[in-house]
């Protein structure tokens, strides 16, 4: 159960962000790029927008007309959830916003095998196959010369539930990206976070010697 | 106050131990006959445990000079005890058997299983004191007149002078064995990484990164040690060896001043150590003050020492203080007994913690503040509903109706069934 999710949401995270998630095998995403991301899921096609730049991702994600926004950096080791409407944000603890968002575990039990080369919206791609190692689910991957993942088509089950789960990017614009894009915009109100709350010591035997 | 307890102790000691040879009778002879009747009963109704101890009592010591019941209830008494104190000896009940075996008078096996008890115990004292009381008791005139009737029954009882042999060595095996087991307890390496994460447990308290590395640190040490304080162990072993040499006094002195001194030497040689390669860690000061108590309070040297020790514990103190390593220096003053010292170092440390946090306290009041007064606004309240409501009506139009969501699924599985087969899973 837990190898599925985690490959659901590995397939998921690679809609929106770039290849260093996915492990040592497939190539890293070497440059800054902005794209239209369309997935296509049991419930229908969702559309937003992703920018990366080196150590950090924004995505944006867009249901008839609202709009919330996800920012991972990972240089950082920060993450924002962002609510434009509500000019509300909330720091999430970076290791669960990339469990949250399908960040893939060092060693996620995934068999990556290079089956072919194709082209995806007039980028020229390497295809890769993926597998669960115990066989529960798998997906195929074309990633271009630079690392970005152009398009992933993958199936989970969970339990009895199965599903199928495509992400495609368009308009492909490979350029630096505007700094602003990866930090909270000012007047946004910081929505008390839970937990984290070391610091005070005293929870360690011969603490703060 | 101690001479009125040794006198009580003594006089208790002589109430419970003394031996029917000078103990008032039991009885008369109908008490007996009652006795041995009770026994049959018990034994016709297969309560053989009960019956042995009839029959023990009915052979007992009674007023008259002559016991007529002594002889039928030692003979009964013999084949149960063999019988009831082999099972308890296979079970490893080793005092029950004994006492058993020793009521059917079967003297061997009682002898048999009291010193599979005292090897089991071997290098505690007590145990060497009850054996060689007991063959004491197995070698005096009086064992023999009181248990006649039983001997009897069972004859040729000789305490094996193997066993005699082996208790006699019991003194020089013990403090072998103990001073093995302290040198292996009296472990450096553990001394060394303890003394390690002490000093690299950090001084503030507030930087939660390196505090989290100093647990982690304090959880890796108590787990490679299985929780144990080898020093601790090494103390109590030393503890158990001095006992030795107390209470063996009356009957080996030699050993026992042997014995003494060999712990006063250990005693020592594991203090000097702690104080002088590892007093980096206020706990092992007292550790070796801890040392020194083994000895006892009335040692004058030992007094010295321990005062020695608090000394260096508070000059260590106040230089952990002077580089506010304020919990460090705590610690220290605790040590040396500076209770006040201890917590005006602890006060100082909250103290400056509280300083460091303020701004985060502050800031999160201002956070907290900001955010009461957003939701105290009704148009606020009232914005945020509408923009709800909003996102919960887009959701439902991009998912359109039922039916449409049904037939999406299905698509979509067979869909997944496609991809599942061109993967080959």
């Amino acid at each position: 159960m837990l190898k599925r999710l985690t490959l659901a949401s590995a397939l998921c995270l690679t809609a929106a962000v770039t290849a260093p998630s996915y492990g040592a095998n497939l190539p890293v995403a070497s440059v800054d790029y902005s794209a239209d991301r369309v997935m296509q899921t049991e419930v229908g096609t969702i559309e937003g927008k992703v920018y990366s730049a080196k150590g950090k991702e924004r995505m944006e994600t867009t249901m008839k007309g609202m709009t919330s926004v996800m920012i991972l950096r990972a240089d950082k080791k920060e993450s924002y959830m962002l609510m434009p409407a509500q000019k509300m944000y909330m720091q999430m603890d970076y290791a669960k916003a990339q469990a949250q968002s399908g960040a893939q575990p060092a060693d996620s039990g995934v068999e990556i095998t290079e089956v072919g080369t194709e082209t995806i919206e007039g980028q020229p791609t390497t295809k890769y196959k993926m597998i669960m190692k115990d066989k529960s689910a798998g997906g195929f991957m074309w990633i271009t010369k630079d690392g970005i993942v152009m398009k992933m088509d993958g199936v989970v089950t969970n339990g009895k539930d199965k599903s199928r789960m495509t992400m495609t990017l368009r308009n492909l614009q490979i350029g630096s990206q505007d700094e602003s894009l990866f930090e909270v915009p000012a007047g946004y109100t910081k929505l008390p976070s839970m937990g984290n709350m070391g610091g005070f010591g005293a929870m360690a035997p011969g603490a703060g010697r | 106050m101690n001479r009125k307890l040794t006198a009580a102790a003594l006089f208790l000691s002589a109430a419970l131990f003394s031996t029917h040879a000078f103990a008032d009778c039991d009885g008369t002879n109908d008490d007996a006959k009652r006795l041995l009747a009770e026994g049959k009963t018990f034994e016709s109704q297969g309560k053989k445990q009960a019956a042995l101890y009839k029959y023990e009592a009915a052979r007992g010591y009674f007023c008259e000079k002559v016991n007529p019941y002594a002889p039928e209830a030692a003979k009964r008494a013999a084949p149960l005890a063999l019988e009831l104190g082999a099972a308890a000896e296979k079970a490893g009940e080793y005092d029950q058997a004994k006492q058993l075996y020793e009521a059917g008078g079967q003297y061997a096996a009682a002898d048999r299983a009291l010193m599979q008890k005292v090897r089991a115990n071997a290098d505690n004292v007590g145990s060497w004191e009850s054996a060689v009381s007991h063959f004491e008791n197995r070698q005096a005139e009086w064992f023999y007149s009181n248990n006649a009737e039983m001997l009897k029954v069972v004859p040729g009882y000789k305490p094996d002078p193997k066993y005699i042999a082996e208790v006699e060595g019991m003194p020089a095996r013990a403090l072998a064995s103990l001073t093995k087991k302290e040198a292996a307890a009296f472990n450096e390496e553990y001394l060394r990484e303890y003394v390690q994460v002490v000093q690299s447990t950090p001084s503030d308290t507030t930087d939660a990164a390196a505090m989290q590395r100093a647990l982690a640190a304090h959880q890796a040490l108590a787990q490679k040690w299985k929780g144990e304080d080898p020093i601790k162990t090494s103390r109590e072993l030393l503890g158990q060896l001095r006992f030795w040499g107390i209470r063996a006094d009356t009957r080996e002195p030699e050993f026992a001043k042997t014995v003494l001194a060999r712990t006063s030497q250990l005693v020592e040689q594991r203090a000097s150590t702690l104080r002088q390669k590892y007093s980096g860690a206020p706990k092992l000061l007292e550790h070796a003050m801890d040392y020194y108590h083994v000895l006892g309070t009335e040692d004058s040297k030992a007094r010295a020492e321990i005062a020695a020790t608090k000394a260096q514990a508070l000059k260590l103190g106040d230089e952990a203080n002077a580089k506010q390593r304020l919990a460090l220096a705590a610690d220290y003053y605790s040590a040396a007994g500076q209770r006040e010292k201890a917590q005006a170092a602890r006060d100082r440390q909250q103290q400056l913690a509280m300083q460091k946090m303020q701004p985060t306290i502050d800031q999160a009041r201002k956070q907290q503040e900001e955010l009461a007064k957003q939701f105290s606004d009704p148009a606020k309240i009232e914005e945020m509903r509408k923009q709800a409501a909003a996102a919960a009506k887009a959701m439902q139009e991009h998912q359109g109706s039922a039916a449409a969501q049904a037939a999406r699924k299905e698509a979509n599985r067979k869909s997944a069934d496609d991809l599942e087969k061109e993967l080959g899973l």
